[in-house]
């Protein structure tokens, strides 16, 4: 008896110590973390919806939409959706900006898991503007073979801002 | 004494360099070298996590039984893998993200646990962090050597710069999987060649005799033990044959 609860105590002992230790690591790199976080977000906010001036996060739409859609921005110039999504891992937040005629002022990746060699063609096409003037009536997805699991990612991203977008101004008409 | 201390260090440099002469960490190498900044912040993360989690298994070498050590190694090593992690994403975001889901494959790095079993669990803390510093100097090297090859032949890059002349006349396919893995085998073979000892008995496959952690390994040679596993197995069926011919 004593064999098997000695090594199983250790090994216990062994994980608690090394939780403390991470834990202890957290609180000092969480704030700076989220800081830099909060600076990307920013940054790819002023990339995907340039005349927004002041976007300012909301909750009231959160029941409307799709739960894909992790955060909404709204400006006077629009509206920018913040999605994560699964491409080929887990992981990928998408930023779109839509503006008030509901067409796409643009997208940008801020943080994916995707092995980059494949994500890389899909981000190149995508982050140069290629979603740019889309709207729900004229959304085209753009795939990429052999990175048909991001790009298709990226391309559902987009669709549900976009559908989104419909569904709020679709409630306030 | 110093000698010995030294020699622990430099083993891991070259006789018994990880990647080239052990084939370990064959994951990162072929992953990271495509450009010789990630490839040196890999080794850099890598040799961190090594030392550290050699110093600690050799500290707990007393405490970690034997039915659990292989679980204690890993939780050990992932708590600084984890802490790596965190640090970098903290404070060094960009190099972050260029090693991304690398950074936490160090987990499961054949060098580190490797190391952590033959020697970390044998040897004192002091000796451990020496043979963590040669073998993660030794990985950097390696990482090193196959970056340059890859990113200046096959991007006509060096850490992201281009080369003028270079760059006019890249072959791509360095840069991708077939093209690691024969920069790899070219260069484990030229390993090879270099240290092969002059006059001496060539490397077979499964004898200890060129094997370069045969000082370190208590066991007899592969092909020893599936000889002797072949003759306990035939006096073992003749036994059976016997008592039962007797029985009968």
């Amino acid at each position: 008896m004593k064999s098997k609860i000695m090594p199983t105590a250790i090994l216990g002992i062994i994980c608690l110590v090394s939780a403390l230790i991470l834990s202890a690591i957290n609180l000092v790199t969480a704030p700076e973390i989220a800081r830099r976080q909060h600076e990307e977000n920013l940054k790819a906010m002023r990339e995907v919806l340039p005349e927004a001036t002041n976007p300012m996060l909301t909750e009231v739409y959160k029941s409307q939409i799709d739960s894909s859609i992790t955060a909404v921005y709204e400006d006077a110039a629009g509206y920018i959706f913040q999605v994560e999504t699964t491409g080929k891992n887990p992981g990928m937040i998408v930023m779109i900006g839509v503006d008030n005629e509901g067409k796409i002022a643009g997208t940008k990746c801020t943080a994916n898991g995707e092995t980059p060699t494949y994500a890389k063609p899909v981000f190149e096409v995508t982050e140069n503007g290629f979603y740019k003037g889309m709207s729900s009536s004229n959304f085209k997805e753009h795939l990429v073979a052999g990175s048909t699991m991001t790009s298709k990612a990226y391309s559902g991203a987009v669709k549900a801002a976009l559908d989104a977008y419909s569904i709020i101004k679709g409630g306030q008409s | 004494m110093k000698n010995n201390k030294l020699a622990i260090v430099l083993r891991g440099i070259i006789a018994e360099n990880p990647v080239l002469m052990l084939v370990l960490g064959t994951c990162p190498t072929l992953a990271t070298t495509t450009s010789v900044e990630s490839a040196v912040w890999m080794g850099i993360a890598a040799t961190i996590v090594l030392i550290c989690s050699n110093a600690a298994i050799s500290a707990l070498r007393n405490v970690i039984p034997e039915v659990v050590r292989i679980p204690c190694y890993i939780v050990v090593i992932a708590t600084f893998v984890t802490a790596v992690q965190m640090i970098l994403q903290a404070f060094l975001p960009s190099i972050y993200d260029m090693l991304g889901v690398y950074l936490a494959l160090i987990v499961v790095n054949c060098i580190i646990l490797g190391r952590a079993e033959m020697f970390a669990r044998k040897n004192t803390v002091v000796d451990s962090i020496l043979d963590g510093v040669g073998m993660g100097v030794g990985f950097i090297l390696a990482l090193f050597i196959i970056s340059v090859i890859r990113e200046v032949i096959g991007a006509g890059c060096f850490w992201g710069i281009e080369i003028p002349v270079i760059s006019d006349f890249r072959i791509p396919v360095l840069t991708q999987a077939p093209g690691g893995f024969l920069v790899y085998g070219i260069i484990i073979a030229v390993m090879n060649k270099l240290t092969e000892k002059k006059g001496g008995v060539k490397r077979k496959d499964f004898s200890c005799e060129g094997c370069p952690s045969a000082h370190m390994c208590n066991k007899t040679s592969c092909s020893e033990m599936t000889e002797l596993a072949v003759e306990a197995k035939t006096s073992s069926d003749n036994n059976a044959r016997e008592e039962g011919e007797a029985n009968a």
